[in-house]
């Protein structure tokens, strides 16, 4: 081992001497090394921000300088400097004097400002190159992988590592790059790193990971940022999540929260899998119940529910962009809502879900998912969807360029859209809409050979499923059928991971990766075992997404309390405990009805429609709440089209807002009915603690809301009294309705 | 998106909830509701009764275009130009010689004296996203389309700079169209500097019948009633805030706060009650959209924001919109009969811009108030002819051009009646003067006292000067 180290140290200490430098250059032709063009002087441009899309890597370049975006196209950036404006930009008889060197310098005048020094290893590396005779050099060597190392260490807070970038080369050959790679933290908050490596972390406590790009390669440092010591003790597990979350906290030394008592877990667990309060009477049954497997019972109760299936449908409208985009498509939107939430009411297997989406065609009313079908027309953005919904894959900016942080290329991009290039429509005499397209399309599967054709080299590309080829497909065979059999193949690595982490972040408020659909080696999960633990578990028990529901809410992770234990206040990555989530707008809307027994009426819907279970996004504009507290339009398939933010707009909605004033104020709502109650005042405040809050009040809170009561209602019994009464009801209302305690699920 | 914040950083004190102690927490918990005790509710009534009545501040009103207007049919006409670029219309010659505008502009013709005419400045964005986020971030974006900042936008750094604690009126406000309400609709959005430095946003059309603003007073019978819910609440509340990490409860705390001053101040009810006007002056604006936002822009300027933007896109005239016209400024060929359109929808335009204009130098407020009308970018100067989407007519129109665009300037105590920079004879690139967008906002910075080479910290706590780069433009810095 120990020899291998000292042989590596060796060879980085002669590649650093292969970068053509100063002490090599000058004076000494003979030693000076030929500098290569796509190895050595591309890497600059990359580095110092001339190939980004805002300077000369436009599609049209900057001022009549185009370079290829982030250098991915060395051979045409050779032709733009070389031999461009007949070769102005460089003076091989006197380099120094190129206006490439003169304005990177800013010594002429550079819109860009200074990029490099004069005098700096890289000025002097394109000085050389221009001396040398500005050769291109041969293809090879080809850069083939970076090496970061350490590749992980444990830093104390505020600690900093020196990292160090090595290239290596199909020659044999390796190189250190640390000046000239590019450096991204994935959480900025965690840590920082300068332009030569140099990683700080802050005083966050949890793994801190770094991105790290060279020409087209990319790599990862981590950074384990512990709080102290190491546990002595964990507590016991309920199921695997535990053992996997408890281990981390050990390692970290951070001790997670108490468990949370019966009432928080049973509005926590009420909110996030039915999308309501707990009612009165479930509030009641739980609170008096003391069986050991209670909770455990209340999570199947609520499994089973028609609210359950209804809220997972909500999410999902949204994932599935279930939009109304003309008031053609409401027919297509409810049907597709509905075919969503009988899936999960029948708890269809995820795999069937998704292979039901990708291959549907026929018509709507026979095949609601060919809804799904309905606003892109173009195969490569029903292929963006594709991949980022249901296999946590940005491809997005591999349409255009390299993507920046994977591996993925314009041919892995084009190779996935072959996917749906057979897709096609035929009208279903259905009225046209404002585009000119029907209603409701029929899809079908055109005979003929998937490809999908580069527009720039004319090159043709097969079906491949993120660069795994599907095998030759007949032109009768659809090729959605190849690759749904290849996402729902057991050993897909992208498949269960997406949404057992999209379904972590649904309960424990952050996901393991985040954004959670963005899962790429350069992201890494904070708890990758646990990620892999839970994707095994889920593919194992047959894609069941009720199993999957179970498992994280069985687990002690999921009950642990809410408040910190002093060591634990810190925590923002690693659930040492529950971390407290605001109410969606719907729920939000819904718990507010419920409080304050009204109902909210939506166009062409039942009486009693929750705002969880609306079928697509064309209420939102018709409802103040659920517009200023971020229902999403379903516009994009990014879960964070749903704004979680603050807002003033949401502050005055609930301090004053006529929606909500009304409906404390109806005469048949809550506190009118409060007003009327002959039973003691105790037990009408203990009802409203148990409807808002799911627990009891304490006594202390029983005597302030009977005093407010009391002060608001003095004098003799009669009209004015009885206003009195029913306002002083509207105001604890409207108190229990603006506690933070209420509008978050904690 | 990942918008996680750091969990504490002292440039930023509102989102600083880093470790509390159980006893500081418990100090807070006494203090009061939302961390706004009864004493600050009573002074923060107190201050809104006498609010308004302290020296002016400078101040900016904002009218952004969007969809980018064609500056070829607007104040950059180029009447020799190839008939292909020339376009339909003709310009007509304005109370200042040498200075013309487009023939659909009369109103404007008379008082080119109090305005600046802008025909230099160019960037490199075009399309809507990009443009939108090159112009109000003042930054590179980091993508060049979609309209989600990765900057804090001019907005929100006003907002930031030009609050006081004490003010019931927000500092920066900005009026659109219902549905088009969202942070991100138009790169408003406060990237780096958190979700309360978002300006406050008036959604909905303020010369419709129905139209009210949203929260804003509280009615007669909840003005004592206020004080006793907040106060009820105070006791009740009692989640700890030490729970979230995260900065959104206490965001939401700090919200709250600014919202029970709004809500309490008269002043804030009647700067956005335009049935206070006269009917004489509301005409005078025009009975739609963009009118009666620009009157509304004037009262609440003179209640005290310091940064108002209105978007005037559809001017919603109840007489409707013709079918080949569009709801932008964004005439495509594809969109709309950019003539026929630019028929329809310039005299709104002439009528409401020329009405504040006059209305500013009417009400003495020439020389604190600067006045801004632009977009995004501006069009094409070749003209096009494409198939309309909603016609099926072969019609004419133009598309997205950032390479040249021309803007309005008025007021603030600058320098008028005159144009600044120049086009080529066929309205492509700035042969004159050429400047940037960041050109424009250094001088509102300068105009309004905030220095743009000061820092904000960004997501790292990384300095970020508010403007990276451009310089007051000198020929209309006061006179």
């Amino acid at each position: 081992m120990s020899h291998l180290r000292i042989f590596s140290l060796a060879i980085v200490s002669i590649s650093a001497c292969l970068f053509p430098c100063r002490v090599f250059g000058q004076g000494s032709p003979s030693l000076e090394q030929p500098v290569h063009f796509s190895n050595d002087v591309v890497p600059i441009f990359t580095k110092y921000g001339c190939n980004t899309g805002g300077c000369h890597g436009r599609a049209s370049g900057q001022n009549g300088f185009k370079l290829s975006l982030f250098g991915y196209e060395p051979i045409e950036d050779y032709q733009h400097l070389v031999n461009e404006t007949r070769g102005r930009r460089i003076l091989p008889n006197a380099p120094y004097e190129s206006l490439l060197l003169k304005k990177a310098t800013n010594e002429v005048p550079h819109v860009g400002g200074k990029r490099i020094e004069i005098g700096s290893r890289e000025y002097e590396t394109l000085a050389t190159w221009i001396r040398q005779g500005m050769n291109y050099g041969s293809p090879e060597p080809k850069l083939v992988r970076i090496e970061v190392s350490p590749p992980s260490t444990i830093l104390p807070k505020q600690g900093s590592q020196q990292i160090q970038v090595r290239a290596f080369y199909n020659n044999g050959s390796e190189r250190d790059v640390t000046t000239m790679a590019l450096y991204d933290p994935v959480d900025k908050a965690m840590a920082s790193i300068n332009e030569g490596g140099l990683v700080r972390v802050n005083e966050v406590v949890g793994d801190a990971a770094i991105t790290i790009r060279y020409q087209g390669q990319v790599g990862v440092f981590r950074a384990r940022v512990p709080m102290g010591e190491p546990l002595k003790e964990i507590p016991h597990p309920n199921n695997f999540i535990d053992t996997h979350i408890f281990n981390k906290l050990k390692s970290l030394g951070i001790e997670p929260s108490e468990p949370c008592d019966d009432p928080t877990f049973l509005r926590r667990v009420t909110l996030d899998i039915t999308g309501r309060l707990p009612t009165l009477h479930e509030v009641e049954q739980f609170l008096s119940n003391s069986s050991e497997s209670r909770r455990q019972d209340a999570i199947d109760r609520l499994l089973d529910s028609e609210e359950y299936a209804e809220f997972f449908a909500n999410k999902w409208n949204g994932l599935l962009r279930n939009r109304r985009e003309d008031p053609s498509f409401e027919r297509g939107c409810v049907l597709l809502w509905q075919w969503i939430r009988d899936s999960f009411l029948e708890n269809k297997s995820y795999d069937t879900f998704v292979r039901e989406l990708i291959t549907a065609s026929g018509d709507v009313t026979h095949n609601p998912p060919v809804a799904w079908y309905r606003t892109y027309r173009e195969p490569h953005l029903q292929m963006e969807d594709t991949a980022q919904v249901f296999l946590g894959t940005r491809l997005q900016c591999a349409q255009c360029h390299h993507h920046l942080f994977e591996k993925w290329s314009q041919e892995d991009y084009l190779s996935m859209a072959a996917f749906f290039s057979q897709v096609t429509r035929k009208s279903s005499g259905t009225s046209k809409n404002a585009s000119g397209n029907n209603a409701e399309d029929i899809v079908v599967h055109k005979r003929g050979d998937a490809q999908m054709v580069d527009k720039k080299s004319q090159q043709v590309f097969k079906p491949a499923a993120l660069g795994t080829p599907v095998g030759p497909l007949t032109p009768d065979e659809d090729p959605r059928r190849a690759l749904a059999d290849w996402m729902t193949d057991v050993s897909n690595p992208y498949f269960a991971r997406a949404i057992v982490n999209r379904y972590w972040k649904h309960f424990l408020g952050k996901g393991l990766i985040e954004p959670e659909d963005d899962l790429r080696d350069t992201n890494p999960p904070t708890n990758p075992e646990l990620l892999d633990a839970l994707a095994s578990d889920f593919v194992g028990h047959g894609y069941d997404l009720k199993h999957l529901i179970r498992m994280i809410t069985q687990s002690r992770t999921y009950q642990l309390s809410a408040e910190p234990n002093g060591d634990n206040a810190d925590d923002q990555q690693n659930f040492a405990k529950f971390y407290p989530k605001r109410l969606m707008a719907e729920v939000l809307l819904d718990s507010v009805d419920l409080v304050t027994k009204t109902t909210t009426s939506f166009k062409n819907q039942g009486a009693n429609t929750r705002a969880v279970a609306l079928p697509d996004n064309s209420f939102n504009q018709g409802n103040q709440l659920l517009s200023v507290f971020g229902r999403p339009d379903a516009a994009s398939a990014c879960e964070c089209e749903r704004t979680m933010e603050a807002s003033l707009s949401q502050s005055l909605h609930l301090l004053n807002a006529d929606e909500l004033q009304n409906k404390l104020a109806n005469e048949n709502g809550r506190a009118a009915l409060l007003a009327k109650e002959t039973r003691p005042v105790k037990e009408l405040i203990r009802e409203v603690y148990l409807l808002a809050l799911a627990r009891e009040p304490s006594d202390e809170e029983i005597l302030q809301s009977q005093s407010y009561l009391d002060t608001k209602c003095e004098g003799k019994e009669g009209e004015e009294w009885k206003k009195a009464k029913r306002r002083a009801w509207e105001d604890l209302l409207w108190a229990m309705i603006n506690s933070k305690e209420f509008l978050f699920n904690h | 998106m990942n918008r996680s914040r750091p969990s504490c950083s002292t440039l930023r004190p509102t989102y600083c909830s880093g470790p509390m102690a159980r006893r500081s927490f418990m100090e807070i918990g006494g203090l009061g509701i939302l961390g706004l005790g009864m004493a600050d509710f009573l002074r923060a009534q107190e201050i809104a009764k006498n609010a308004g009545k302290s020296i002016r501040d400078k101040s900016v009103i904002f009218i952004w275009l969007p969809g980018g207007p064609p500056h070829m049919e607007t104040y950059d006409m180029k009447p020799d130009a190839p008939l292909e670029y020339r376009g339909a219309l003709n310009p007509i010659k304005t109370n200042v010689s040498g200075i013309d505008v487009c023939e659909l502009l009369p109103l404007h013709a008379k008082c080119a004296d109090k305005y600046t005419l802008i025909r230099s400045v160019h960037h490199d964005f075009s399309d809507h996203g990009g443009g939108h986020k090159r112009f109000l971030t003042g930054r590179i974006p980091a993508s060049p389309v979609n309209t989600v900042n990765d900057a804090p936008s001019v907005l929100s750094i006003m907002h930031k700079s030009l609050s006081k604690p004490d003010e019931a009126m927000p500092a920066c406000i900005a009026g659109v169209d219902r549905g088009r309400h969202g942070i991100d609709t138009f790169a408003f959005g406060s990237a780096y500097l958190g979700p309360s430095m978002t300006p406050f946003i008036v959604a909905g059309d303020p010369s419709a019948k129905d139209f009210k603003v949203q929260n804003i007073g509280l009615a007669p019978e909840m003005e004592n009633r206020l004080g006793d819910r907040l106060k009820l609440l105070e006791g009740m509340d009692r989640l700890r805030r030490d729970m979230d990490q995260s900065g959104l409860m206490s965001a939401m705390d700090s919200f709250s706060q600014r919202a029970v001053r709004m809500l309490t101040s008269p002043e804030v009810r009647t700067a956005f009650d335009l049935s206070l006007e006269s009917d004489q002056v509301r005409d005078r604006y025009g009975r739609h959209a963009f009118g009666q936002r620009g009157l509304m822009a004037r009262r609440l300027i003179e209640a005290g924001s310091r940064f108002v933007t209105m978007v005037w896109e559809n001017p919603n005239d109840p007489k409707g919109m013709p079918k080949n016209c569009t709801y932008n400024w964004d005439s495509h060929a594809v969109n709309c009969d950019m003539y026929a359109d630019a028929r329809w929808r310039f005299p709104y335009y002439d009528q409401a811009l020329t009405a504040l204009v006059e209305d500013l130098y009417d009400r003495g407020l020439d020389q604190d108030v600067l006045l801004i009308a632009t977009g995004e970018f501006g069009r094409t100067p070749k003209l096009s002819q494409t198939k309309g989407s909603q016609t099926g007519a072969m019609q004419p129109g133009r598309d997205h051009w950032p390479s040249a665009m021309s803007m309005l300037v008025a007021g603030g105590g600058m320098r008028t009646g005159q144009i600044v920079g120049a086009t080529n004879g066929r309205g492509e690139y700035p042969v004159e003067r050429p400047l940037s967008p960041n050109d424009l906002w250094a001088t509102v910075y300068k105009f309004l006292g905030i220095d743009y080479t000061e820092s904000i910290p960004d997501y790292q706590g990384r300095p970020m000067p508010i403007l990276p780069f451009g310089e007051p433009i000198e020929e209309i810095m006061s006179v």
